[in-house]
């Protein structure tokens, strides 16, 4: 598949202190990636930097394989983007403002205007003034005015900041459909982590101006290691049948943790390959540990988040 | 471009408004004007001399603080980013605006001068000859260009302060200084460089006494060039650079 981003070594040095440092990451073609930080983290200045709003201290940003730094305007044409908050003129109508971009592109037609704002679900609200217009109905109409140029890279800093939950689940319907059906990229960044969690298909996460994790969303559904919550009656005897077990020739058990729960059960969470399910509770059992339940253990975006951040020292 | 900064300043109400009071008042003030007319002049003298009090007091005043808003509402409504991010050339999108504000200054110049000639028509009687048309249009394309200087000045101390506000009232403030002491400083040779000794070319041919101690209207017309010249380049380096950060 085609890349379609390419930051590479991205830095951002104001005054001598450095806001962005040597981040880099790959977007493909069609993909939805979630760009995560605690606020000041450096996200909008990576994004910044990304549609050439900010200046690359060094590094070099690719939009389709043309370099923001030489080949700025080529780049620029393949490039949708809202920064911070959609801004229109207020006493224009939705269909002005978006005529009033429209028109500094040649491939975009009128047709194709009514198309992006037919697919944001904003058409019914053009004749009206923008400045009429709800915070959400303002987002539709920044992501409309993004996709009047086609860009092969859509760059959205908080497009769901301020909606209800109907506002959100929208924006993240047709986003899927953007990326889906026009093949659109999408770089996203956003405190709404379950929703960034349901929308993209990989998260990076900047923390100090550094990129300290990217991964997949679902990677744990296809990966052969389980999370698994096990209720039983004797964390004592557990925790001892746990150690042996782990103490031996099965090295995937990374941890082993008891809560009490009413009715004098206790919770213990693991980690552990799959295959290696049937032998521990076989072990549990010649230890006379009752299980109750195994139940999945699922691990939210919001936990590694707050994991990956932590571990770095710092919480948002 | 053009016609996407044209279609943003007509579509505001203060600009109908402004509009239709500038030649409101032209319609009003040649009216009384030519009631008080000597017998022997012509309608477009009356006209030159309408044009000239009335640009004085009202259209140059009217383009200062109509002008420096083409700028600044970007600024204050937060578009400029969006703008940066639909163009590669910040050149291309400031000569853009540049040039609506001309069509801007034209547009309120032709309004007045259109009401005064209505009026003149109108109000003039059967008797009164036409005389030479030249006088009405000198003095209407040096309204314009005093208009261009005087508006330049004002958008640039807008793009500068990305205030509206001040733009205005930094525009007025310098107009109207020169003004009132314009006249007292002819005789300072080195105020000459600048340009409040340039900027009323009409003053060449109502006012001989004054034309004597200038260096002439072509002489005059390149000072005024260089200005417009300078605060065109400045405003652009500042507007252009806005993304630099």
């Amino acid at each position: 598949m085609n890349t379609i981003l390419s930051v590479q070594h991205l830095t951002k040095k104001i005054k001598g202190k450095t806001i962005v440092n040597d981040v880099s990451f790959d977007v493909l073609a069609g993909e939805i990636v979630g760009l995560l930080g605690a606020n000041g983290a450096g996200k909008t200045t990576t994004m910044k930097m990304i549609v050439g709003l900010s200046k690359i201290s060094s590094g070099d940003v690719k939009i389709a394989g043309r370099s923001m730094k030489t080949e700025f305007s080529k780049a620029l044409d393949d490039l949708g983007a809202v920064i911070e908050a959609p801004a229109f003129y207020p006493y224009l109508s939705g269909y002005e403002n978006l005529r009033q971009y429209q028109r500094l592109h040649k491939k975009a037609s009128k047709d194709w205007l009514l198309e992006v704002a037919s697919l944001v679900g904003i058409d019914h609200a053009l004749k009206q003034r923008v400045g009429t217009y709800s915070l959400g109905m303002k987002q539709r109409l920044g992501i409309a005015q993004a996709l009047l140029k086609k860009p092969k890279l859509l760059v959205l800093d908080e497009p769901m900041n301020g909606l209800d939950p109907a506002g959100v689940r929208e924006t993240r319907t047709y986003l899927n459909q953007i990326a889906d059906e026009l093949g659109v990229s999408v770089v996203i960044s956003s405190h709404q982590l379950a929703e960034i969690e349901q929308m993209a298909g990989r998260v990076i996460v900047i923390q100090q101006g550094c990129l300290i994790a990217e991964q997949q969303i679902g990677d744990e559904a296809g990966s052969s290691v389980l999370q698994l919550t096990l209720h039983v009656n004797d964390a004592e005897r557990a925790g001892k049948a746990l150690t042996e077990f782990s103490g031996g020739i099965h090295r995937s058990l990374k941890s082993k943790q008891a809560e009490q729960l009413p009715g004098g059960l206790y919770a213990i969470a693991i980690t552990l390959e799959e295959e290696q399910v049937p032998k521990l509770i076989r072990s549990l059992c010649e230890a006379g540990v009752d299980i109750h339940r195994v139940l999945p253990a699922h691990t939210s975006l919001e936990d590694k988040f707050l994991e990956w951040t932590t571990k770095r020292g710092e919480v948002s | 471009m053009i016609w996407n900064e044209w279609l943003k300043i007509v579509n505001k109400k203060f600009f109908v408004l402004s509009l239709i009071g500038l030649t409101g008042a032209a319609l009003v003030l040649s009216g009384s004007y030519s009631q008080g007319a000597a017998i022997d002049i012509t309608r477009f003298q009356m006209m030159d001399g309408m044009i000239g009090a009335l640009g004085m007091l009202v259209v140059v005043p009217w383009a200062i603080v109509v002008s420096p808003s083409i700028w600044t509402d970007e600024y204050q409504y937060g578009t400029l980013k969006q703008l940066f991010l639909h163009s590669s050339s910040r050149s291309k999108l400031y000569a853009g605006k540049a040039a609506a504000m001309v069509l801007l200054i034209i547009t309120g110049v032709c309004c007045v001068a259109f009401a005064a000639l209505l009026s003149f028509l109108v109000m003039g009687g059967p008797d009164m000859s036409w005389g030479k048309p030249s006088v009405a249009v000198y003095s209407s394309a040096a309204l314009m260009w005093q208009c261009f200087l005087y508006a330049g000045l004002a958008s640039l101390i807008g793009v500068w302060t990305r205030s509206a506000a001040i733009g205005v009232g930094g525009g007025l403030v310098l107009y109207f200084m020169q003004l009132i002491f314009g006249g007292s400083l002819v005789s300072v040779s080195w105020t000459h460089l600048l340009f409040i000794h340039h900027d009323d070319l009409s003053l060449y041919w109502r006012d001989p006494q004054y034309a004597v101690q200038m260096p002439g209207v072509t002489g005059s017309l390149v000072v005024d060039a260089v200005y417009m010249l300078l605060f065109f380049a400045i405003g652009l380096w500042l507007f252009a650079k806005e993304r630099s950060d």
